[in-house]
């Protein structure tokens, strides 16, 4: 299996969940050269909020996001083939990793020190025959592509890709569930309250899926989604910056023949996949 | 009280929309710090993601909800995510609990330590957060089928789980008090013959210090120790009997009934003679002290089988002395609550507590800081004057104060260095002054030859010698003579005295058996019984004439008491007793000194002085106060007391005054424990007891800091509840005739107290009329309180003034405030009808139900106190339970 193909017209991707979590955060794994409160917000898999620097806002002055990869509060080293830099708005940058406190080595793709950068997001699926084994990871920005502001990183997702979709699903309908509480006062007015799931997102998305003519050898790729929480990448060429933290939504999963041809090895696989929040 | 917020945070809570929130669950662990060999908490929180936990559900805090001061611990129940059996403790990955840097061994997970915050999202992009709940992880459980882990979250978990014992302290090898001290031997005084004195107690086991007038005799050289093997009486064995003739004869004894030393004591763990463990119940048993502040007991089941060991014992003691607030915090150490983690208030006892100070037995007085020429043991539990003086003639003038008839002149009669001397020449010379010794010690100071007649009934006399009926002792200094007499009977003569030129001491004492007993410079010489005559008006001193030359005699220093002294030191001062009271805290006021006396023609003055608290001892005393109209003490309150008996005779009168007992009254704001020594319970029992000995209130905030408060609300109120703010409903509404208590009793052993609408002057229609007698009773009998305070008239006072009125009550829904706490002030508005609310000209306020219709209102702008409260964070909602407050 080669990369995943992330360009337009792409099928939906799965993703192993990303290797930076809130265990690292926990631990004291996550360090950055300015703007600490803001640190875990790369990690909260919410599009709509950034870690960002605090005061170097001016080019040429570097901002470094620096984090181990933890599980509990042991540091885990795990091999990444695909490195998803979402919602940026770095013009020179660079992200490098490294094993056991080494050398810090230029992620493959990941180095635009020396070429502007002009893109939001920088998704990076190498061949899995190709990835890397890692347990920290090193960004630093330097420019920005409006000059001279200060550097954001929206999402920093290191993963290992696990399959892409051979055909495009005929039913992707994402619904946000709101986390919005109503209290009706006795005058009979309405009080509204968003409760978050993360420093920016009050709703969940949530969405049925429906892929026709799977091939049978494929359909087990689908059904070991339900172990653990995955990364879901609904349209990777359409909507490229929409990388969802998912679970498969319990009694939703569905794998049958095709009744046209029960003998064929063509299989019908229904499922609902539905946001679990921040990583 | 209400949780502090920013007005930001209270402004974006009272927004009807745009306003976003979150549910924040952080938790620190706990590890065994091995170097310090004490449990430790991780410096920092660590935040649980939002999809590891799931909606604690509801967070509620109760107070008085039952009946009043019955206070409820809260709980929370939190189910984070497990489905890696992170929540399940293990040194190794996933778990939560794996060892680190910090904790090389692990985290522990019990006593894990979880905090809820409410937070919303301000203004300035911030986050404002408010602590709805801490609490420490009491119980695990997996819960496999949804991948959660549950966890039992208290707040109350420290103070629950702690043994109330640990606030004593561990007492090791301390020796038994003796258990008998001083006590009188059989016979005395010494008759001066028995040679054999027997103990009172039985069960003797060993005997030490034999005194003799308070002076101790030597073991061996003075006496020998008989110790009986069948438990009786142990013997004491005079080596001289005579030499102990009329004198107080005491033993200190050990018993077979020993006493610690420590009072408060709570455990006898251990018993020891000479170093070796006794066995509890074969070779003794023992009483702790019970309701009363003193000594355990100690008895021996066989005592000859310990005859002459040294007892030691290990246990526990409790600590004395210790305010309410200062017993809360022993219990709050005890638990672990450290003094960042608590906030306790002092205890100013609503209206003051009546308290006293008692002196009215022998050791009461004898604690005295000043006692000058008195005594505390002539009448055990009084004080007399001690030694009255007849003359010194310091004066120079015989003739006066008190004047001396010279019965007959054959020589001179004049004052020589402050002495009375008397010459004879041909015929003897005599003088008398009147004197009432007939009981009791006559002292004075002689040198030469002549005859003091130290009781005589007249002063009738022939030439100089008392005709009346008299006793007297003639002395000769160049014979070495002295001779006990009466008319016509020489009663005793001790001869071979060196009495020399000089002046000597001669005392005489007589009992009221008639026993006389003639001490020289304080040894005793003549020891003899004769009951003759027992009247006496007057003393005579007599020179002789010998038939040739002249005769001299002096006397001088003439005292008379009615204690029975032969060798105790001779005192001309002013009689004053001082009497030093730590009142443990500066009094709200002094009141009455209560005294009581037989003044037997004289008088007695009293005065008091106060002092501040100076590191544990009286600072400077201001100057003393005579009593004001009513026996009312006029020094102002301060922590130490000081109180002064001047005891004056009737001039010429050689007869006390008796002072019996006083009773130092004053009123305390503050409640001190005369002990903090528990045998059962935990140390939340213990604290909800003082809790409610003074109406006060206790618990755990939200922020899990630990509270000891007043309940009485005060301050504006913390929020406006009404329908067009924050009220969703109000319902369960309650007139509180239930909870009305119109008679105070409280049981304070020995007393019971009560308080009424009589003691109140309530006016009618009384509670009682209107509900019937309804009591609340509260029971103290476990606690004792230290300078007599009467804590149950107060708190039968406090529980008929805060019961004998209904206090509304209602249950509130709102939407949430996070920052509200119980006892939190608020103001309630409510008109139960929706329609009624209906606004005119687009003001809420002039709705008719409040326009229009006052009656039809629940409630407007009543000021109530919250007493429940739960919180639904997922539904952004609160149950208030309100009590209305009563001006």
């Amino acid at each position: 299996m080669g990369a995943m193909v992330l360009t337009a017209g792409a099928a939906p991707a799965f993703l192993a969940k990303p290797f930076v979590t809130t265990d690292a955060l926990n631990a004291g794994g996550i360090v950055v050269s300015s703007g600490d409160a803001f640190k875990q917000r790369a990690i909260d898999m919410s599009q709509k909020t950034a870690a960002t620097s605090q005061g170097q806002d001016t080019d040429g002055v570097a901002w470094t996001w620096q984090a181990k990869q933890y599980e509990g509060s042991t540091v885990a080293a795990k091999t990444a083939d695909c490195l998803a830099l979402l919602n940026i708005n770095f013009k020179r940058f660079k992200v490098e990793y490294r094993l056991n406190g080494g050398a810090w080595t230029i992620f493959p793709g990941a180095d635009y020190t020396g070429a502007d950068f002009a893109a939001d997001h920088l998704i990076l699926p190498l061949d899995p025959a190709a990835g890397v084994t890692i347990d920290e990871w090193l960004v630093t920005a330097t420019h920005t592509q409006t000059p001279n502001q200060e550097k954001s990183l929206g999402l920093f997702l290191p993963s290992v890709q696990k399959f892409q979709a051979s055909r495009g699903t005929s039913d992707l309908n994402m619904k946000p569930e709101e986390q919005v509480v109503t209290v009706k006062l006795f005058d009979g007015t309405l009080d509204q309250t968003n409760i978050l799931h993360n420093d920016a997102d009050f709703d969940f998305m949530r969405t049925p899926l429906l892929f026709l003519a799977v091939p049978d050898t494929e359909e087990p790729s689908y059904a070991a989604l339900r172990g653990d929480f995955f990364l879901f990448v609904p349209q990777p060429g359409k909507y490229p910056n929409q990388w969802f933290l998912c679970r498969v939504a319990p009694n939703t999963y569905n794998a049958a023949p095709l009744s046209m041809d029960r003998d064929s090895r063509l299989m019908r696989v229904a499922l609902s996949v539905e946001e679990v929040g921040g990583a | 009280m209400a949780i502090a917020v920013s007005q930001a945070y209270k402004d974006v809570q009272a927004r009807r929309g745009g306003k976003t929130a979150r549910v924040v669950v952080q938790y620190k662990r706990r590890y065994f710090d091995t170097g310090a060999v004490a449990f430790a908490y991780e410096p920092n929180w660590h935040t649980l993601a939002q999809r590891d936990f799931l909606d604690p559900g509801e967070i509620v805090n109760q107070l008085d909800v039952a009946e009043p001061s019955i206070f409820k611990s809260s709980t929370v129940t939190l189910r984070p995510n497990n489905t890696r059996n992170q929540w399940v403790r293990s040194v190794n990955d996933p778990s939560v609990f794996a060892a680190d840097a910090l904790a090389p061994n692990g985290y522990y997970d019990d006593q894990t330590l979880f905090q809820i915050l409410y937070s919303f999202l301000l203004p300035d992009g911030t986050w404002g957060d408010c602590a709805q709940f801490t609490g420490f992880a009491a119980d695990y459980t997996p819960l496999p089928r949804t991948g959660e882990m549950q966890i039992l979250v208290s707040a109350s978990l420290l103070a629950e789980k702690c043994a109330a014992v640990k606030v004593n302290t561990t007492v090791t090898g301390e020796a038994v008090a003796n258990s008998v001290v001083n006590e009188p031997l059989n016979p005395s005084p010494g008759d001066g013959t028995t040679a054999v004195l027997k103990t009172t107690s039985t069960g003797v086991i060993k005997v030490v210090n034999v005194k003799a007038n308070g002076v101790a005799l030597t073991l061996t050289t003075d006496y020998s120790v008989s110790i009986p093997t069948d438990g009786t009486a142990a013997a004491i064995t005079l080596v001289s009997p005579a030499a102990q003739n009329g004198k107080v004869l005491t033993a200190t004894l050990i018993t077979k009934n020993l006493l610690t030393a420590s009072q408060a004591v709570t455990l006898i763990k251990t018993v020891y003679a000479d170093g070796v463990a006794l066995a509890q119940g074969g070779d003794y048993t023992y009483a702790l002290p019970t309701s009363l502040v003193g000594p355990a007991q100690i008895t021996l089941v066989d005592p000859t089988l310990w005859i002459g060991k040294a007892f030691t014992w290990d246990g526990a003691k409790g600590q004395l002395t210790k305010k309410v607030e200062e017993a809360v915090a022993l219990y709050c150490d005890a638990s672990g609550i450290g003094s960042g983690s608590r906030n306790i208030q002092p205890v100013i006892f609503p209206g003051g507590l009546s308290s006293s100070k008692t002196v009215d037995t022998e050791s009461d007085w004898e604690a005295g800081t000043l006692l000058q020429n008195l005594t505390t043991t002539l009448t055990p539990g009084s004080i007399f004057k001690k030694w009255f003086l007849i003359d010194d003639f310091s004066d120079g003038d015989y003739t006066a104060n008190p004047p001396w008839t010279v019965a007959a002149n054959n020589g001179s009669v004049s004052i020589v260095s402050s002495a009375l001397q008397l010459t004879a020449t041909n015929l003897l010379t005599s003088v008398y002054t009147a004197s009432q010794f007939t009981l009791g010690t006559f002292r004075y100071r002689f040198k030469g030859v002549g005859s003091v007649y130290f009781m005589a009934d007249s002063n009738a006399n022939s030439g100089g010698n008392p005709t009346g009926n008299w006793y007297r002792l003639t002395i000769d200094n160049v014979a070495g003579t002295v001779s006990f007499v009466r008319p016509f009977f020489t009663i005793a003569t001790a001869s071979g005295l060196s009495l020399g030129s000089g002046f000597n001491e001669f005392r005489v004492t007589r009992d009221a058996g008639g026993n006389f007993n003639v001490f020289l410079n304080g040894t005793q010489i003549i020891s003899a019984a004769d009951s003759t005559y027992s009247a006496s008006s007057y003393m005579f001193v007599v020179c002789p004439w010998n038939g040739a030359g002249t005769v001299t005699a002096a006397i001088t220093d003439i005292y008379t008491s009615s204690e029975l002294d032969g060798i105790g030191a001779v005192s001309g001062s002013a009689t004053i007793a001082e009497l030093v009271f730590n009142l443990l805290a500066t009094p709200a006021a002094l009141g009455m000194l209560d005294h009581f006396e037989v003044l037997n023609g004289g008088a007695v003055v009293y005065k008091t002085a106060s002092a501040p608290d100076s590191a544990g001892s009286p600072g400077t005393w201001d100057a003393l106060q005579v009593l004001g109209a009513g026996n009312q003490m006029a020094s102002t309150p301060r922590q130490w007391l000081k109180l002064r008996v001047e005891i004056n005779p009737g001039t010429g009168l050689y007869v006390s005054p008796e002072v019996q007992k006083l009773v130092a009254h004053f009123t305390s704001s503050t409640v001190t424990l005369s002990q903090v020594a528990p045998t059962s319970g935990t140390a939340w029992d213990k604290i909800q007891v003082y809790a409610r000995m003074c109406n006060y209130e206790t618990g755990w905030d939200a922020s899990g800091v630990f509270f000891f408060r007043s309940r009485t609300v005060s301050g504006a109120a913390v929020l406006a509840l009404d329908p067009w703010t924050n009220v969703i409903h109000v319902d369960d509404t309650h007139p509180g005739w239930d909870r009305v208590f119109n008679i105070g009793h409280a049981s304070q052993p020995p007393y019971e107290y009560y308080y009424t609408k009589t003691d109140a002057g309530e006016a009618e229609p009384t509670s009682e009329r209107r509900f019937g007698p309804i009591q609340r009773d509260l029971d103290f009998s476990g606690e004792l309180v230290a300078n007599d305070a009467q804590i149950g008239k107060a708190a039968a006072q406090t529980a008929y003034q805060d019961n004998y009125r209904p206090r509304w009550r209602c249950r509130a829904q709102t939407k949430l405030a996070p920052w509200l706490e119980l006892s939190d002030p608020v103001t309630l508005t409510f008109v139960p009808d929706r329609k009624l609310l209906e606004s005119i000209a687009g003001d809420p306020l002039q709705a008719s139900g409040f326009a229009g219709a006052q009656g039809v209102a629940l409630a407007v702008n009543k000021k109530m106190k919250i007493v429940g409260i739960t919180k639904k964070l997922a539904a952004a909602t609160a149950d208030l339970l309100l009590e209305e407050i009563l001006s």
